[in-house]
């Protein structure tokens, strides 16, 4: 199948990358020898929330660098037609679904400005994302992905590969946008994830996303992860509840006001 | 203890070694319909009648301060318009225990976690005596801090935002509810769920209710995203499919 | 590489405990940095929620009409890592908020900075700067 072939190149190409920087951290180990990645992490770096694009300081948001890591040059390798919807999206930051109480998506949810908590249990990877109470659920014992499934976190599963955990995400309803700028993924994106911790309090996260649709070639992009401080608990974010902007912002698509 | 060997014998063909039951993994699900009414509701319109999940006052009514009871009936002739659940905030405890949708437990050492399928809310129940937090945050799921008690898993539950209710039918709790949780396996696929629930400005004191789960032990099964959407007048809808 | 880390480092130091923006939405979608206001008002109401907490609070122009002002800080949880709490403020409480207005016209601001009744002086978790 050639969705198949697609994800089998976009895992090599993840891989390689992933082998280039390989690290000699031996991490601890859980009962099952897998590494323990348990804790409470946020990004390094809050960059790639605003833009994962290398990208100016503007709207108050300081400037920040590329955290595409392929293809070089760190440019989203968008098909003709897509940056400018992106950029109409930027225009456009009320349409932003964060904004709207929903869920992240992959890999965004990843790397937004405030902490996720991975814990691990038995055949199971779970994420606790604090913004929106997000949950992403990573079985890894082989089971088959759901069919016809659309949803914003999407459908997950992961795998070991040595010390280094390696997710598969099909199903992804391509509405959430990949950062706060407008960039995109478009639905029918498949995304492949790599977990690997390089240090006592420091984990790699890298992630190829494949969209033909939307662009020209697979890309993938690298956000560190730091372990935040022990005292550091994931807090309730209940947001439809409390959710008041809706009624200051521009109408988005076909809302009335 | 002639209870459990009862329940021992009524397992008895799932072969499951009771003593080793502190662990509570998996997907689960209330059976009944104790989410529409906790205090059981009479036979009508073809449907059977629904008992009292209240075992404690004994007559299954929950003991309201009598300005409270009002309040509740008042809540249950504007169901419809004013469940909280229907504009799609968490559903609290213990009515997330009791809907008509599944909920997954994973445990670590110094922490269960349960994530609840209905608009994906979760709880992370800290087993390390961590103390609460102080009064001063609210939560819509609680502030939770469990230990273990012989095999039941015992769960303390603060810190609440009056906002939620207890059931479909209006029953509600105010800002000092207070809920202790006992999680006890009771076989290869059943938990027993209970629930001291007090607030003294609401209740006038504390009463329990006790329902049991069922694990879900369809090959493959899983929690399915459950988000809800915002129509175009603003308002947040559950998805068609996980309205019950 | 050498120049990416550097590049990397840099934002780090600048950020460090600095809290990073809200993921709720972009403050540019609602708000105007070029319309900074200063209010100074009784609180009527705190909600101390997320997305965001609001203020609401009452302003005497100098015209001595009273305006009813909603100001968003930023979640709660931000606040709360930055020690307020439900009780921070109360209804009665005289304040004073920098902010930014909301692009609408409406009285709607984004706190900056407000200024306590026992003098302290505390940053609102603006999404424009930083809400974690």
């Amino acid at each position: 199948m050639k969705a198949d072939n697609s994800m089998k190149l976009a895992m090599l190409l993840l891989l390689s990358i992933g082998a280039a920087t390989q690290s000699d951290f031996t991490p601890p180990r859980l009962a099952d020898g897998h590494p323990n990645f348990g804790g409470i992490w946020m990004a390094a770096s809050l960059s790639a929330a605003f833009n994962v694009e290398e990208h100016g300081a503007s709207y108050g948001t300081p400037a920040g660098p590329s955290v595409i890591v392929d293809p070089p040059g760190g440019k989203l390798p968008y098909l003709p037609g897509m940056r400018e919807r992106a950029a109409d999206n930027d225009q456009h930051r009320e349409r932003d679904p964060v904004g709207q109480c929903h869920m992240h998506g992959v890999p965004r949810v990843m790397f937004p400005p405030f902490p996720l908590e991975i814990l691990q249990d038995g055949n199971y990877v779970l994420i606790l994302a604090e913004t929106e109470h997000g949950v992403r659920i990573i079985p890894t014992d082989g089971r088959p992905f759901l069919k016809d499934y659309s949803a914003w976190n999407g459908d997950s599963r992961g795998h070991w590969d040595g010390d280094t955990l390696v997710v598969e995400v099909r199903g992804l309803n391509g509405r959430g946008w990949l950062d706060q700028a407008g960039n995109f993924m478009g639905a029918g994106a498949h995304v492949v994830e790599q977990f690997r911790l390089t240090g006592k309090d420091t984990l790699d996260y890298q992630a190829t996303v494949e969209n033909p649709a939307i662009f020209s070639r697979p890309f993938t992009l690298r956000v560190p992860l730091r372990r935040r401080p022990a005292d550091v608990e994931l807090l309730e974010y209940g947001c439809i509840e409390g959710e008041r902007d809706a009624a200051h912002l521009p109408p988005v698509n076909g809302e009335k006001k | 203890m002639i209870r459990s060997v009862l329940i021992g014998m009524l397992f008895a063909g799932t072969a499951w070694p009771q003593g080793q039951s502190r662990d509570l993994r998996g997907i689960w699900e209330a059976t009944g319909t104790a989410y529409q009414n906790l205090e059981g509701a009479p036979a009508q319109r073809g449907q059977p009648a629904a008992k009292s999940v209240v075992v404690d006052p004994a007559n299954g009514r929950i003991p309201y301060r009598a300005d409270a009871r009002k309040s509740a009936d008042r809540n249950s002739k504007e169901r419809e318009t004013s469940d909280p659940l229907l504009s799609c905030f968490q559903p609290g405890v213990p009515r997330a225990a009791l809907l008509p949708e599944p909920f997954q437990i994973f445990q670590n050492p110094d922490r269960v976690v349960i994530v609840y399928q209905h608009v994906h809310a979760y709880r992370v129940i800290f087993t390390d005596g961590r103390p609460h937090y102080d009064e001063g945050i609210d939560f819509y799921m609680g502030d939770s801090r469990g230990r273990w008690e012989g095999d039941t898993l015992v769960v303390d539950v603060t810190n609440f935002k009056p906002e939620t209710w207890l059931d479909n039918a209006g029953n509600f709790h105010g800002n000092k509810l207070h809920v202790i949780e006992r999680y006890t396996r009771t076989g290869a696929d059943t938990l027993r769920y209970e629930a001291t629930i007090e607030d003294p400005e609401v209740f006038e004191r504390a009463w329990n209710i006790r329902v049991d789960l069922a694990r879900h032990t369809e090959p493959n099964f899983q929690l399915l995203e459950h988000e809800c959407e915002r129509d175009t007048k603003g308002v947040y809808r559950h998805p068609p499919q996980f309205l019950k | 590489m050498k120049r990416i880390v550097g590049l990397l480092l840099q934002i780090l130091c600048l950020f460090g405990s600095v809290l990073p923006a809200s993921a709720h939405h972009s403050f540019v979608a609602e708000f105007d940095d070029k319309k900074p206001v200063k209010l100074e008002g009784t609180v009527v109401r705190f909600e101390f929620m997320n997305p965001h907490s609001w203020i609401y609070l009452d302003v005497k122009n100098p015209d001595g009409a009273v305006v009813r002002w909603a100001v968003e800080t930023g979640s709660t949880n931000a606040l709360f890592r930055r020690g307020w709490r439900k009780d921070s403020l109360r209804a009665g409480d005289h304040i004073t908020v920098d902010a930014f207005r909301a692009k609408d016209g409406s009285n709607t601001a984004n706190a900056s900075t407000v200024k306590l009744p026992d003098g302290r002086q505390l940053s609102g978790a603006s999404s424009r700067e930083g809400g974690q």
